[in-house]
């Protein structure tokens, strides 16, 4: 086999897909190092410059994406077409709806491509008022998300029911196939996930693949926009020798629909080199070099571009979404995974879920409009599912953005995230059924749970009741998680400023 | 005797020198006359696990190195010969319930483990396991204890206590516990041997060997917290396993069960094994300065004679390396 550009393109995206694969299924491991962990999330320039200018700020693993920015100030949307996880899957679908959208797909108008460059805007727009909802878009958040959330209980889902086959067919439960299967292959703990709405985007997603090829790509992605606009003068780009013959069979097959005049007028901003031209040409006219050495191309840089109308309908759409933003607010406060509040979740979170997915008890769930639109899709900690636990910081330590901050082990086993308090009504011990759960497994050093007896009560004399030491309580939630009264006798109440 | 261990182990230089001098000659009198009236038999002089001897011994061993500590233990009882069949499947129970690190007490120590494990295999086992419910996320603590690894190392299994793996058993003679669920290796397993460790528990004062047997039922273990004294010796009378080995080099003295503060923590560098669980743990409850008759599990299973505690009735051997 001739080794083509596609053929180096499909290579590249499935070793890229897999690397991070293994990346996110290795996040978890409580041991160090921790720089690859995060790695994949922070490699998008978007997440970048929407957190700089939302927060200021710039975590030392985001300059990571600096490599995309270069490549593509080399080699245009390279990124889009060799490396990014989700264009990978949106490649796979494009193959497998093949059949029902015929090989050219619908024709669509063109002012659509806009709507990514006014998207970007609109992100830019929020992040300037300090939100960075739009992050949501993000390819590598999304792809992390459906990961996090849809892939990895699916396939856990799977092993459970490879176990109970294998108990079935009268395996031993304690036999070395099943002890592997359950202890380095399957969760401790179900996931248990909220996934509706990520279901939705990536059904969204998928099905655009039956209308045309790379819709995603080609009209939503703002990651893709903000490449486009910096890779417009690419030197590197698809070029045409003088064989072309303007036979216009590449035209109608672009993966991106970006090529005109029989596809002697390419719009390389918008170009993902992904060679499917060079594939189909007879005459092997079209070359991937450095601009100069053939001139029979005549590109079209501006047409797709940001022109004057889109950057005012983003802006536009961006100050108008500022109200439902700012207006669309709940007087709740749910508990933060350590260290963080809703303020600087709503900066500087990625939505990348990756805390979500390495959180060992299964804790930290997403906020789904809980607080405020702007925390969407944000962490928060579900005490009654899981409590945080005492020797892990992996959420701070994982965290791509900061918006977790890095906590070493001794800080964060000091960090308050709430204040558990007890329901007396309710309690066992306090109704005179000796219990005291929650004392026992709360992780303090000193125990922040202490006993007091109902010294004047005849009934209930000598029985020991639980009772919370505010100054100790750092709201973790193991109380809460283990009592065993439903609803929970004892409750974690987050900060009033959470 | 006196429960005092301080009066024992704190030797002047000369004592120590005597008694060390006493001890070697007596040991090697005591083993050239082994091998003259024994001759080629395998037996042990003082082999109490293997010899169907009612009086309750108690051997102590002091020393800092936990690993040779716990061997030297077993070996004075005679090794696990009379616990442990050729081809026995063994179940070993530590206490790996918190998600702590070994230095803070919460758990079992590793070395104990390896030691126990080490020990086991000698005596001729065919598989062990090793299974605990833990308070805490399993993995975290199975981890963070050491005892996986441990475990492992010695070439024994460690299983994840699953609820599909438990089974409901009736206690007739109970008086509290009817019935409850337990894992199923204790069923069918040859012999259950209790490794716990000694150390503050904020609801019966302290988590000895009888406590630690508490990490293998399953679902709704928390009911028992409102009888815990009856339904921990209904549990024992149960489970009650032939061979305790308690691991008392450090012990957590506040904030049990969990810890987490190495200032409660004081290091005894003790392993105590018996046969007798209650009389382990009667015996435990001095290094905290406690009686037996203020634990009150101890104090019922003492009632229901599961166990002695006074210390009139026990033989102590012990010794320090």
């Amino acid at each position: 086999m001739k080794l083509n550009t596609r053929t180096i393109k499909i290579i590249s995206q499935v070793l890229f897909f897999i690397l991070f694969a293994i990346i996110i299924s290795l996040s978890y491991k409580q041991s160090p190092p921790d720089w690859y962990k995060n790695l994949p999330q922070a490699l998008s320039p978007l997440s970048l410059i929407i957190t700089l200018i939302a927060d200021k700020t710039i975590h030392p693993i985001m300059l990571s994406s600096i490599v995309v920015i270069v490549s593509t100030i080399i080699t245009g949307r390279v990124f889009c077409g060799y490396v990014c996880p989700l264009g990978a899957i949106i490649d796979t679908a494009d193959y497998i709806f093949g059949r029902i959208r015929g090989r050219v797909g619908a024709k669509l108008p063109a002012f659509l491509y806009n709507i990514k460059y006014s998207l970007l805007i609109v992100a830019i727009t929020l992040a300037i008022i300090g939100s960075t909802i739009l992050l949501i878009l993000d390819p590598l958040s999304l792809t992390s998300q459906l990961f996090t959330v849809i892939l990895f209980p699916f396939f856990n889902t799977i092993g459970m029911w490879l176990v109970k086959l294998l108990l079935f067919l009268g395996v031993s439960p304690f036999s070395d196939t099943v002890v592997f299967i359950e202890k380095e292959l399957l969760f401790e703990l179900s996931p248990v996930y909220r996934f509706t709405p990520f279901i939705l985007i990536i059904c969204f997603i998928l099905l655009l693949s039956i209308i045309t090829r790379r819709g995603w790509c080609r009209y939503i992605c703002p990651l893709g926009a903000l490449l486009s606009l910096i890779g417009t003068r690419a030197p590197f780009a698809r070029q045409l020798t003088d064989d072309c013959i303007g036979r216009g069979a590449c035209e109608r097959l672009c993966r991106m629909g970006i090529l005109a005049e029989s596809g002697m007028q390419t719009r390389k901003s918008e170009c993902i080199l992904c060679g499917e031209c060079a594939f189909i040409c007879a005459k092997e006219a079209v070359l991937y070099t450095a601009r100069g050495k053939h001139k029979t191309d005549s590109t079209n840089r501006s047409k797709f571009l940001l022109t004057r109308r889109t950057l005012f309908t983003g802006l536009g759409i961006g100050f108008l979404s500022i109200i439902p933003i700012k207006l669309i607010k709940k007087k709740d406060t749910v508990i933060r995974p350590p260290g963080t509040d809703r303020e600087r979740l709503e900066k500087l979170c990625l939505r990348c879920g990756l805390c979500i997915r390495v959180c060992p008890t299964n804790a930290l769930q997403h906020d789904i409009l809980h607080t405020s639109l702007s925390a969407l899709f944000t962490p928060q900690l579900v005490a009654r599912v899981g409590p945080c636990s005492f020797n892990c910081n992996l959420c701070g330590r994982v965290c791509p953005s900061g918006a977790i901050p890095k906590l070493t082990l001794k800080i964060k086993q000091k960090t308050r995230m709430g204040q558990a308090e007890i329901v007396r009504a309710t309690c066992l011990s306090w109704l005179g059924e000796t219990c005291m759960l929650c004392q026992e497994v709360c992780p303090t050093p000193t125990k922040a749970i202490i006993t007091r007896h109902r010294r004047n009560h005849p009934e209930f004399k000598g029985i020991p009741a639980p009772e919370v030491d505010k100054d100790l309580c750092i709201g973790c939630g193991y109380c809460e998680n283990i009592c065993p009264v439903e609803p929970p006798a004892i409750k974690v109440h987050p900060l009033e400023f959470q | 005797m006196i429960w005092n261990i301080k009066e024992y182990y704190q030797l002047t230089r000369r004592e120590f020198i005597n008694s060390s001098i006493k001890a070697i000659t007596s040991l090697s009198l005591a083993g050239l006359l082994a091998s003259s009236v024994m001759g080629q038999s395998k037996g042990v002089f003082w082999s109490d696990l293997a010899s169907p001897d009612t009086n309750t011994k108690l051997y102590i061993v002091k020393g800092y190195d936990i690993y040779g500590a716990t061997r030297k233990a077993i070996e004075l009882a005679g090794g696990l010969a009379g616990v442990v069949k050729k081809g026995d499947r063994i179940l070993v129970k530590p206490n790996m319930s918190f998600n702590r690190a070994p230095e803070y007490g919460a758990n079992t120590h590793p070395d104990v483990v390896t030691a126990v494990v080490d020990m086991v295999y000698k005596a001729g086992a065919k598989q062990v396991y090793i299974v605990d419910n833990t308070v805490e996320q399993a993995r975290g603590s199975y981890d963070i204890s050491g005892i996986e690894n441990a475990g492992k190392s010695a070439g024994a299994k460690v299983i994840l206590f699953n609820q599909r793996d438990t089974r409901e058993i009736k206690i007739p003679s109970a008086q509290k516990l009817k019935s409850t669920t337990i894992h199923r290796l204790c069923l069918e397993c040859d012999a259950i041997i209790n490794v716990p460790v000694a150390k503050n528990h904020n609801l019966t004062k302290l988590s000895l060997s009888i406590k630690n047997l508490m990490g293998l039922a399953g679902e709704g273990r928390w009911r028992w917290h409102k009888n815990i004294s009856k339904c921990l010796a209904d549990f024992y009378s149960y489970v009650k396993p032939p061979v305790t080995i308690m691991d008392a080099s450090r012990i957590l003295l506040r904030n049990g069960p969990s810890g987490g503060n190495l200032n409660d923590v004081k290091w005894t560098n003790m392993i105590i094994v018996s046969k007798d669980g209650v009389a382990c743990d009667a015996y435990a409850t001095t290094l905290f300065g406690m009686a037996p008759s203020d634990i009150g599990y101890i104090k019922e299973c003492a009632n229901r004679g599961l166990g002695i505690t006074d210390p009139e009735q026990v033989k102590f051997i012990k010794e320090t390396i």
